[in-house]
């Protein structure tokens, strides 16, 4: 059985290199994209199950893509990983999104949740 | 964007600045001097006739006018002018004042002349300085402001490579990169706890910054104040046990289980109290008591055995960077912000802090918020 695919969208490659690590320890397969514009093009093509989502983005802001991902029929069972470091943006949000993460983000505790949040866990 | 232009050249020719006495030009000036002059002069004969002598007192009004206008000396020369003037419309009105009259109204014409000039000139400078005052005040408050955007940008751009060092240390720890030896590996792990002792430290300076330019929001929602206070507790837990300390709790029975708060923010403030009480106690307790103090208000007290605060360091406690014992043997590491964290997020949360300490006497810090209990079944 293929593993699920998880989208961290993260312009920082060191923070997106230790994401990515840490949530392909947690099962997945990763796909990282730096760029919200990107990003948005891509999520209806891979449908991944999981996306780490940063909020100061390049081009798109973070809140944007969340939105987008809310409105797409295909991504209904998409779940999204708030990463920043904004708190007040990240509060505003928490309704949409399944998890806020504060930014420096623990290794372990990261790890936990992605595992929390695989399709096979839930 | 022609009636804006309108409005614009409008609002310029009859600003306040621009009409004031002081400000005119030179020519308007010398036109409503000599107008004044003129109109006092026109008008003498109806004035003698409708007032008598008594009306001559009139000539106040030129004098004045020029006072107001021109200043201090001017109003002298004004005065010096108007007395002559005075006498010689009298004597072509063909009836002549006494020479002691002519003296009393020169005297008298004079210091009016100057006590409106000096007046006048006195009105300028307080407006001047008023002005300035308020320039002063303006650039004080918008470096203020700078400083606050800078220090929120500084510490929000610390957080990314904050979280690369303490990500890449974790991960080097638990060997996704190659095994490490346990001296390797504790090592690492100091490194982790170094990056959350500053991430720490950036968010108290983050959080002052918010408070500091009126962005700190608060997101109300119903919590459970038991998992709230384990939480807290279990933070701290380890710094008291590491100092042999008694390190206690106790939630009164008729508190309700699901109150409605910011539960971040008042994790914080808890946690901040009981970190400083662990942190300035080193023998005896530390004791959390949470209990509701009306229908309408629940308290968390946090009392110490620790070194307390000197009665001349507690009017302080709640200002930025204040340490009570910075010189003295009980100094302790820390920038000084985590009560003033507390007392701001308090007040904003319509709340109250109180403070009951002594030297040697421990410390018994106590903070009262609004009380909005709801039914266990009401959350989402």
């Amino acid at each position: 059985m293929s593993k699920p695919i998880a989208l961290i969208v993260e312009d920082d490659p060191r923070l997106s290199d230790i994401f990515s690590e840490t949530v392909r320890s947690a099962g997945y397969e990763i796909e990282v994209i730096a760029d919200g514009r990107q990003a948005m093009g891509r999520l209806v093509e891979i449908e991944p199950a999981l996306v780490v989502l940063d909020l100061h983005l390049p081009h798109v802001m973070g809140q944007e893509v969340l939105a987008y991902i809310r409105q797409q029929e295909r991504l209904q069972k998409t779940r999204v990983m708030l990463a920043t470091a904004d708190a007040g943006l990240a509060a505003s949000l928490e309704k949409q999104s399944d998890l806020v993460l504060l930014k420096p983000i623990s290794v372990g505790q990261l790890r936990a949740l992605a595992s929390r949040l695989r399709p096979d866990e839930a | 964007m022609t009636t804006a232009k309108k409005e614009q050249s409008f609002y310029d020719r009859f600003s306040w600045e621009k009409t004031r006495p002081t400000n005119l030009r030179k020519r308007t000036k010398i036109i409503i001097t000599l107008a004044a002059f003129v109109l006092y002069i026109a008008a003498f004969p109806v004035i003698l006739v409708n007032l008598g002598p008594a009306g001559s007192a009139l000539v106040i009004m030129p004098v004045g006018v020029t006072a107001r206008i021109w200043g201090l000396r001017a109003g002298i020369i004004a005065g010096v002018i108007s007395a002559p003037l005075n006498i010689l419309l009298f004597n072509l009105a063909g009836n002549p004042i006494t020479f002691r009259g002519g003296i009393s109204g020169v005297v008298t014409v004079i210091i009016l002349g100057a006590v409106i000039g000096w007046l006048s000139e006195l009105l300028e400078r307080i407006y001047q300085q008023s002005q300035e005052l308020a320039a002063a005040r303006d650039q004080a408050m918008e470096a203020n402001r700078l400083k606050s955007v800078m220090l929120s940008r500084v510490s929000h751009e610390l957080r990314t490579p904050l979280g690369a060092v303490l990500g890449y240390a974790e991960l080097l720890a638990e060997g996704t990169y190659g095994s490490v030896n346990e001296k390797q590996c504790e090592k690492l792990n100091g490194i982790v706890s170094s990056a959350h002792e500053l991430e720490a430290l950036v968010s108290d300076l983050l959080d002052m910054s918010r408070i500091e330019s009126g962005r700190m929001q608060l997101f109300p929602k119903p919590f459970a104040i038991m998992a709230l206070v384990d939480s807290v507790m279990a933070q701290t837990a380890v710094s008291a046990q590491e100092k042999n300390l008694q390190f206690t709790c106790t939630v009164w029975p008729d508190m309700p289980p699901t109150v409605v708060g910011d539960p971040v923010r008042i994790n914080q403030i808890l946690s901040n109290l009981v970190t400083n009480a662990v942190k300035y106690t080193d023998e005896g307790n530390v004791h959390v008591e949470i209990r509701p103090e009306s229908e309408q208000r629940w308290s968390m007290k946090v009392t110490d055995t620790g070194v307390g605060i000197p009665p001349g360091s507690q009017p302080y406690i709640f200002e930025p960077f204040r340490q009570a014992h910075v010189d003295d043997s009980y100094a302790r590491s820390g920038i000084g912000l985590g009560l003033s964290i507390v007392y701001e997020l308090v007040t904003l949360m319509r709340g109250g802090i109180t403070v009951n300490s002594g030297v040697g006497q421990g410390s018994s810090f106590t903070v009262t918020l609004p009380l909005t209990a709801i039914n266990t079944e009401d959350i989402v």
